[in-house]
């Protein structure tokens, strides 16, 4: 050892060190020679000569040795259970990264200090890119130990840096200087390797996605920035190319959200519009701030195109249709289509979930069975795919419709929409109110006087007047009052309601007198009291079964019991305080008996359209029908009916809902 | 109580509810007797049809499957002479109407065509919506569907109002 110390003072003092240098002393050796013959006899062209030397360059080298260490080090630690870091050893560790990090990067930031003056740049980079490497596997090892996903890439990953910086390194071999925005990304790799550790250290690392937006927005700033001064071409190409859907993506998300503030302003409300749902449904989105900024902005674009799409639907399906009253128009127009094929009775097939619905979370399933250490590019390449179809999906949708528009001057603009929406619930805080026609009643009347004339191809509506089409229309319909069951909507239930209380029937008061006798059996405190408590006892019941397990006794904390606080029992919670509110309203008003009943029944949706008697249950699927109840289901399928009642329409499948 | 009769009474507590309009046509739409909801007489004037003059009634019933199969409904033609009232026009010509025995052809009242949703009130419009859009290609009285082919206003309306009193 001492005689090779005399050898040369730059080599350490262990072998292995020593070795490794030798090592990649012969790779760099080997590219640059690779290059130099492969120039001179120009047997491969420049592509091939490029591939090669990447692959001999030091670069590839940590980059494949970085994986392989990686994979080792998740194999190892999916074989072992109940790993747990210890804290001490995890900020040890962070720490120990960051300064690796800060070592590497020392002379990027002293590089960028005086820029003008020339230096040596030989390191610069190899430097960088093995702190990263290294920082990447400690990453990957800390989360790994303490049970998590590791939380690496941050919109380029480590092969990309490899490839660009090889890239780098190959046009500097003749000027040897590196330009400026170079430096500035090798800033902004090192700054998302640093935030990572810096969250990590302080156990923050499920606010990720605020940090990381700061950062991905400087980022995208700096990149369209040199876009519009054209500078771009001072970039490597594999940074170009990586950076390019996520400025696409951001640009089209501001680009919407202008478009919505602008009809904002010229409508003046905002409450119209689809952004508005969307205010209200945030958590559909399904962002989590522990996501990383370009996996959730590649999400928030792919959500607000779905929106611009399919303008109606919402992951919700906010839409589902509660037809009332006027069904005799939607039959006429129905009576010309008459159905052909019976394959399935649907009346029989019941079907959990909204099926759009089953289809998004198949593949959310997809994405998550995707393992986290396959390529990443892989998956956003697909996301991106998937972003990219429907952008092109939706503009070759407006061109259609703008086609259409030209060419038939019949259909009026608001035709789409009414077809499609046509009757909307309001919610108020005491739950479902009134349920109104989105349309004006003209407008509606408009839209099936067109429809009549389409039929019959003998109006042409351009020569009638609006008056005409109004008699027209009375006429169509010989005067059955149409219009006024549509103002009646509204009120046809409390009408309903006050009919019963007017008259004394045997089963109104049977039913009066078994809420009587309910009312007596629980008293409304009974029932407080075992309700308001609702989450305290799912704490109680979930530290209980937790203790009977043989789990190294974990303390009750907020995020377990989030996880374990699903969203169905959210929703049974919510149903119970519902029931609550209105046993509590009850019994304010329990002096007026009228009052009560109405109450009770005000709060429904409305009855069964076949028996008249039950609350609607079943929702038809792909119709959206909901209009029947459960035991009229039953005899419908008994019956053989396969067609919805409301809409004629095909039925595939129901759902059972339960309005509280 | 069946479920068909559980559906009528409360039809008929809607249908007798002052608060509750009908349609300005149908005059009155009551079972016969109380005792008997699956028997009902409806009494109508199609204002606004070209039979606006007349007054006529229907004999409505019903089965004890009622929601799920349509009712039989019939325009009245041969009343007794004790029980026939001076107002009612008990010959109704229509294409789709048969003279002799006031039977209706109408797709809707078929029970392929028949949807449960529909009320008795409902089925009283479609039969007035019938009135005025007469389908002379599957005609129950050929005579008078010839003279809609034909399209001769003069004698279809001769024809309806020489038969209303």
């Amino acid at each position: 050892m001492s005689g090779n110390d005399t050898v040369s003072d730059i080599e350490s003092n262990w072998v292995i060190v020593r070795l490794l240098d030798s090592f990649s002393n012969a790779i760099y050796q080997q590219s640059k020679e690779d290059n130099t013959i492969n120039i001179n006899n120009n047997i491969n062209n420049e592509g091939a000569s490029a591939f090669i030397s990447y692959w001999m360059s030091p670069f590839s080298m940590m980059c494949m040795i970085t994986a392989v260490i990686m994979n080792r080090i998740v194999i190892f630690a999916s074989s072992r259970r109940n790993n747990r870091l210890p804290l001490i050893s995890n900020i040890i560790l962070r720490i120990f990264a960051i300064y690796l990090l800060l070592i590497g990067s020392y002379e990027i930031f002293l590089k960028l200090w005086n820029y003008n003056t020339t230096s040596t740049t030989d390191n610069i980079l190899k430097s960088l890119h093995l702190s990263l490497c290294i920082s990447q596997i400690f990453d990957t090892f800390i989360s790994v130990a303490s049970g998590l996903k590791p939380s690496m890439e941050t919109g380029i990953t480590l092969f990309e840096y490899s490839l660009a910086f090889q890239e780098i390194e190959k046009s500097t071999d003749n000027d040897n200087s590196i330009s400026i925005e170079i430096l500035i990304i090798a800033i902004i790799s090192i700054l998302n390797q640093l935030n990572i550790h810096l969250l990590g250290l302080f156990n923050l690392l499920n606010y990720k996605l605020i940090t990381s937006t700061i950062i991905g927005l400087f980022t995208l700033g700096f990149y369209s920035y040199n876009l519009i001064n054209g500078s771009i071409s001072n970039l490597p190409v594999i940074i170009i190319i990586g950076y390019l859907p996520h400025f696409c993506i951001l640009n089209l998300i501001i680009l919407s959200l202008l478009i919505y503030l602008t009809t904002g302003l010229v409508k003046f409300s905002f409450n119209d519009l689809l952004i508005n749902n969307l205010l209200i449904n945030w958590n559909s989105i399904n962002i989590s701030l522990s996501d990383d900024f370009y996996t959730a902005l590649i999400k928030f674009g792919e959500f607000i195109l779905n929106l611009s799409i399919n303008q109606c639907y919402i992951r919700e399906t906010s839409n589902i249709y509660l037809p009332i009253d006027n069904f005799i128009q939607m039959e006429i127009n129905n009576m010309k289509n008459k159905n052909k094929n019976k394959n399935m009775n649907g009346y029989n097939n019941e079907i959990i979930n909204n099926p759009e619905l089953m289809n998004i979370e198949k593949q959310n399933d997809e994405i998550k069975k995707i393992s986290v250490f396959k390529w990443v590019i892989f998956r956003r390449l697909k996301m991106f795919n998937n972003v990219v179809m429907k952008f092109i999906k939706l503009i070759v949708l407006k061109i259609i419709s703008i086609f259409r528009k030209r060419n038939n001057n019949r259909i009026n603009d608001n035709d789409d929409n009414n077809k499609v929406v046509k009757y909307r619930i309001i919610e108020d805080d005491n739950g479902v109110k009134c349920i109104y026609l989105d349309n004006d009643n003209d407008n509606n009347d408009n839209d099936n006087n067109d429809n009549d004339n389409n039929d019959n191809d003998k109006l042409n509506i351009n020569e009638i007047n609006d008056e005409d089409l109004n008699k027209m229309y009375s006429q169509l319909l010989l005067n059955t009052e149409l219009p006024d069951n549509d103002e009646s909507n509204d009120y046809q239930e409390s009408d309903d309601n006050e009919d019963e209380n007017d008259e004394d029937i045997p089963t109104d008061n049977e039913s009066i007198v078994s809420d009587e006798e309910i009312q007596e059996l629980f008293t409304n405190n009974d029932i407080n009291h075992i309700l308001t408590d609702m989450r305290e006892q799912h704490i109680m019941t979930y530290h209980m079964s937790h203790e009977k397990e043989f789990v190294p006794i974990s303390q009750l904390t907020r995020s377990n019991f989030s996880k374990y606080y699903t969203d169905d029992m959210k929703l049974l919670d919510y149903l119970i305080e519902r029931r609550l509110k209105m046993v509590n309203n009850n019994n304010n008003k329990e002096t007026f008996n009228d009052d009560k009943c109405k109450e009770i029944n005000d709060d429904q949706l409305g009855i069964c359209v076949v028996c008249h008697e039950n609350s609607r249950q079943i929702v038809l699927w792909p119709c959206r029908c909901l209009a029947i109840c459960e035991s009229c289901r039953v005899s419908l399928f008994i019956r053989e009916f396969a067609t919805c009642v409301c809409c004629r329409g095909e039925v595939e499948g129901f759902s059972r809902i339960y309005v509280p | 109580m069946s479920n068909a009769q559980k559906r009528l009474l409360k039809e008929f507590k809607k249908y007798s509810n002052p608060n509750n309009k009908l349609s300005e046509s149908i005059i009155s739409l009551t079972p016969i007797n109380d005792n008997n909801l699956f028997d009902w007489i409806a009494i109508i004037n199609p204002i606004e049809t070209i039979y606006k003059k007349g007054f006529y009634k229907l004999s409505i019933k019903l089965s004890n499957t009622y929601p799920l199969t349509p009712p039989i409904i019939k325009f009245i033609t041969n009343e007794s002479q004790i029980d026939r009232d001076e107002q009612i026009t008990y010959q109704i010509p229509h294409c789709n109407i048969d003279f002799k025995t006031g039977e209706i052809c109408l797709d809707i009242l078929k029970i392929d065509n028949w949807s449960p949703i529909w009320t008795l009130e409902y089925s009283i419009l479609a039969i007035i919506y019938l009135l005025n859009n007469q389908e002379p290609n599957s005609p129950l009285n050929i005579d008078f569907a010839n003279l809609i082919k034909l399209n001769d206003k003069l004698a279809i309306n001769s024809i309806i109002n020489y038969y209303i009193k």
